[in-house]
């Protein structure tokens, strides 16, 4: 397999390329498993370079469209092993808050490494995340808030977890831009991270899938 | 109106801007969730008494609450039909302040314009011809409730930010109108959330012809890290530059924000904006009447510039 082109056209964000090299390697008979994890190999560039704010949301945006191009023509040939998630992971962002980028950012992040992220978009409400996590056995919940006053809800989500009886089994990461390690530490979320490829790591980190 | 704007720019004096209007709203009483802008309407009391606070704290420019008055912005809240109402309440609620104030003849309002939070094609679904619509709208109503200027402001697409210019402009080709980037410090220097450095953005306002009269950088950072940015303008551009920092970082404490530079530091990290070549300074969150007052103590002596200061 060309592993070097497949990661660079999956960096540079051109998705018809590297949409065009995975059929390629597939009529070569590439085993579609280990395609899928040279683009991740590939999203993980991408996540140190905008971790060293060497690219910035445009270039992870573009490459993140091109990875999920070429995952959708290998996943009907996947097998169930193949595509078994590393975890799944419920993010939104808080009630009262509009804003949608960076926790999206967040998201395409985690499933270029492998997770399968339920995506509940903006002005979730507490309660809709601890049904989403019982719902789908997520084990991580992930809450994004780009305003002071909205930061309020993320301490009400986990003390609901609690309520339900489901703290021991979710762990719950916050982010956004007001949002500090103090702040997660003064609520009892379990990571904090001040940007995306940050936000993947501390998920690893919680399941334990550290390499 | 803007002739007087204009000559008061062309000044050696440094303008002041306003404080924070979100977190005073916050403590009038506003509520997770509800829509600032709304309160043009529902508590225009409210709104009036906060842009007094910065006019008697000695604030020059007072920005109108109509930040988030965009109309994809207010569709968000399911008021898009409101757009006009508001923005035009807005732009008048500022002006009845300056009156009450007594500042009819020596302070100026810039309609407040700010990102819909939508990205742009091809990166998002928004089309630029769309959000140009929408600016056009928002500014109208500005213009129709007596604004003297726009401020496209806390914008992290430059792409956006010069579509609402262009917008403004479209309105009225000799409205002054001034862009805001917010940046993040990098250890490559000031850089947006797109990547777009100060310099960069220059060059695009430069491209596009867009006769800006004022081009700057508001929130993000506290006044030490804005330093770089009002430098790295200043190294690209003859244009007035714009700075309005936050008051530090926000903490949290007891479940309320608050950040942490008291007026006075404030008022000494941001009077360096000037020596760095900003004349148009005010505070973003975190920044009170109390911020602007000390603020402006320390501009005041710096009037008129000094012989050879930082501006070219």
């Amino acid at each position: 397999m060309n592993e070097e082109s497949i990661k660079t056209a999956l960096i540079a964000g051109q998705e018809k390329e590297l949409c065009d090299l995975v059929k390629g390697e597939l009529s070569n008979e590439e085993s579609p498993k280990s395609i899928l994890d040279t683009m991740m190999a590939g999203m993980n560039i991408v996540g140190s370079r905008f971790q060293a704010k060497e690219i910035f949301i445009p270039e992870v945006l573009f490459s993140a469209r091109a990875m999920t191009s070429a995952t959708n023509i290998l996943k009907p040939l996947l097998t169930k092993s193949d595509v078994q998630p590393l975890g799944k992971v419920v993010i939104g962002t808080v009630l009262g808050d509009l804003h949608d980028i960076g926790k999206n950012v967040v998201g395409m992040m985690l499933e270029g490494a492998g997770f399968e992220v339920l995506n509940l978009g903006r002005d979730v409400a507490p309660e809709r995340f601890i049904e989403a996590a019982k719902e789908n056995g997520a084990s991580i919940i992930g809450l994004s808030s780009l305003i002071t006053t909205s930061m309020p809800q993320m301490k009400r989500t986990i003390e609901l977890l609690e309520e339900a009886g489901l703290r021991d089994q979710v762990h719950v990461i916050v982010g956004g831009a007001p949002v500090t390690q103090d702040y997660a530490n003064s609520i009892g979320a379990d990571g904090y991270a001040d940007e995306a490829t940050g936000a993947v790591q501390k998920v690893k980190e919680l399941l334990h899938l550290e390499q | 109106m803007s002739n007087r704007l204009l000559s008061a720019l062309g000044g050696d004096s440094p303008l002041v801007l306003d404080g924070a209007m979100g977190t005073m709203l916050q403590q009038l009483g506003l509520g997770l969730g509800e829509c600032p802008e709304l309160w043009n309407i529902k508590h225009p009391d409210r709104i009036r008494e906060v842009h007094k606070g910065y006019l008697k704290a000695g604030a020059d420019i007072i920005v109108t609450n109509t930040f988030g008055a965009s109309p994809k912005k207010l569709a968000m809240f399911g008021i898009e039909e409101k757009t006009e109402e508001i923005n035009r309440a807005g732009a008048i609620l500022a002006c009845e302040a300056r009156n009450l104030a007594g500042k009819d003849k020596t302070a100026f309002i810039f309609g407040g314009i700010g990102p819909t939070g939508e990205l742009l094609e091809p990166l998002g679904a928004a089309s630029a011809s769309d959000l140009h619509q929408h600016f056009k709208r928002q500014t109208e109503a500005l213009v129709s409730g007596g604004v003297d200027a726009v401020i496209v402001e806390t914008m992290l697409s430059p792409e956006e930010a010069l579509i609402a210019a262009g917008a403004a402009k479209a309105v009225d080709a000799k409205l002054p109108v001034f862009v805001n980037l917010t940046f993040d410090p990098t250890p490559h220097g000031p850089r947006t959330m797109m990547g777009t450095s100060p310099a960069d953005f220059v060059v695009m306002i430069e491209n596009q012809k867009i006769d800006l009269q004022g081009v700057g950088t508001n929130c993000g950072t506290g006044a030490r890290d804005m330093l770089r940015v009002v430098e790295s303008y200043r190294a690209k551009t003859k244009l007035p530059i714009v700075a309005y920092p936050n008051a530090g970082f926000p903490k949290m404490v007891n479940e309320q924000t608050v950040y942490d530079q008291t007026p006075d530091e404030f008022a000494t990290e941001a009077e360096k904006l000037f020596d760095a070549g900003a004349s148009i300074i005010g505070g973003c969150c975190g920044t009170t009447p109390e911020h602007i007052r000390h603020l402006k103590k320390k501009l005041v002596q710096r009037s008129p510039g000094p012989i050879g200061g930082g501006h070219v």
